[in-house]
């Protein structure tokens, strides 16, 4: 996945950071633990998003302590575990392999057929651990790649399947949460495939790669972007705030109402002008 | 049927925090894997169910959901209320199906089509309809409500971000907020502050 969903540190109190931090870690221990040190690399702040939320909604029963690991050898982190963390480990592998596969496959990007390679066997593991929820990821990007080959101009319909991907993916259990969860996980999908496209916009046109927003027959792509994208935000707000969280509250919130328009703000044409005035 | 509130031990009017943390704190009492040993856990379970239902109420009941009901409104003609009764079902797709067979697209079709695009998922393109048919037929009550709920929405989600870091609203930032309102009204299409 990409790494969209992410906090706004600068308003985290320390004992909120750590909390994410942990979370973050424990998700990183348990694709070593379950997989190998090689799966880490699959590491990404979505799937840290997954968890806090799905952990805030279910309070499953945690396990935590402090270790040492590769990237931080000299201090102790802290490790937030649970079921989820496992649960998202295995997801974020599947999820990982498929993307990787996907970019050798159009643009024959070597280093990605390397690391999927790599992970093919982990990817194995995980698919057999969570066959059904392997086979819808799998037809939902088979529906995306279709879409992108067909060069469509229809922006929702190629943007809802990786809303329908994340659908599942939030889906960790079926119980009364579930018609939320699923909204949740649909307006997240639908919002991280459309910030992807936004901030290809011009890579892809001079490479003449596929991007939904360059099909648009608008006139100011830029603007028309950001107001699907604030649209599609208020959809994943007001739902988010129909679960019942109370743990982590803070970080959740945090997410959604600043971490998650960071990237916009820093991708958006005329944001970046604002910046050089005030530089100025 | 009882008060929601009172289920949850509450006063009318609270907090939707409130809400949550006395949801949160009963659910967790009356589970059923929690009284599994416990003589009354038919009780319990009922109890349950009435603390999962009383939640509900109150979480959809204040929410703007754009889902869409629409008791006590006539349809112009046969195809369009059968269309309706589809809708109210959640049959979206079948309901688009039968919506792109009509030859006449009057407000109420590009109203039906938007209430099935935004249902759907279709955000953007649902709203464009609604707005459509609220220009065709700008006196139309049902109308005009979709679209002020989608935007009412926004704008919450927009002022809340505004405020996030700034130490929540207070008297300044409301004017600011009436100002965003205007230009996302004026955007959609309306116009909340006419003189500006």
């Amino acid at each position: 996945m990409f790494g969209y969903v992410t906090i706004d540190k600068m308003e985290l109190k320390f004992k909120e950071y750590y909390s994410y931090k942990g979370y973050y870690c424990g998700l990183c221990m348990s694709l070593k633990n379950k997989y190998n040190n090689f799966s880490r690399l699959t590491l990404n702040y979505d799937m840290t998003f997954l968890i806090l939320l799905l952990s805030s909604l279910y309070e499953p029963e945690n396990n935590i302590y402090n270790s040492r690991c590769i990237v931080h050898p000299t201090k102790k982190q802290l490790i937030i575990q649970n079921e989820i963390t496992e649960y998202a480990a295995g997801i974020n592998i599947i999820l990982s392999y498929y993307n990787l596969k996907d970019n050798w496959d159009d643009e024959k990007d070597v280093k990605s057929l390397v690391i999927a390679r790599m992970l093919k066997r982990n990817f194995k593991k995980a698919s057999q651990e969570l066959v059904l929820k392997s086979e819808k990821i799998q037809e939902r990007l088979l529906n995306i790649s279709m879409f992108e080959k067909q060069n469509t101009d229809d922006i929702d319909e190629v943007s809802n399947e990786f809303g329908h991907l994340m659908e599942e993916i939030i889906l960790y259990k079926t119980d009364v949460w579930e018609n939320t969860l699923r909204k949740i996980g649909f307006f997240l999908g639908k919002y991280i495939y459309l910030l992807d496209a936004y901030e290809d916009i011009e890579k892809d046109k001079k490479n003449n790669s596929y991007n939904p927003f360059n099909n648009l027959k608008v006139e100011n792509i830029d603007k028309y972007a950001k107001e699907i994208l604030m649209l599609n935000l208020s959809f994943l707000s007001e739902e988010v705030e129909k679960l019942p969280l109370v743990q982590d509250k803070e970080i959740i919130e945090n997410i959604i109402y600043s971490g998650i328009l960071m990237k916009i703000k820093n991708t958006s044409a005329d944001e970046k002008g604002e910046l050089d005035e005030r530089s100025i | 049927m009882k008060d929601p509130y009172e289920v949850l031990g509450l006063q009318r009017g609270a907090s939707k925090d409130e809400v949550k943390h006395a949801y949160r704190t009963l659910a967790k009492k009356y589970h059923p894997d929690m009284n599994v040993d416990n003589p009354l856990a038919d009780l319990a379970e009922e109890k349950f169910k009435e603390i999962q239902q009383a939640y509900d109420d109150i979480m959809n009941g204040s929410s703007s959901s754009s889902s869409y009901q629409s008791n006590g409104y006539n349809s112009s003609n046969s195809t369009l209320s059968a269309v309706r009764q589809q809708v109210n079902v959640g049959r979206y797709q079948d309901a688009i199906r039968a919506l792109n067979s009509v030859q006449e697209r009057n407000a109420e079709w590009n109203f039906l089509m938007g209430v099935c695009y935004v249902n759907l998922g279709s955000t953007g393109q649902g709203v464009q309809f609604v707005q459509r048919a609220v220009s065709m037929e700008p006196s139309n009550i049902e109308y005009q409500n979709f679209l002020t709920q989608i935007m009412n929405m926004q704008r919450s989600y927009q002022s809340r971000t505004y405020n996030y870091g700034r130490g929540g609203s207070n008297s300044t930032d409301c004017c600011t907020q009436l100002i965003c309102a205007d230009c996302l009204c004026e955007c959609l299409g309306g116009d909340l502050i006419s003189c500006c």
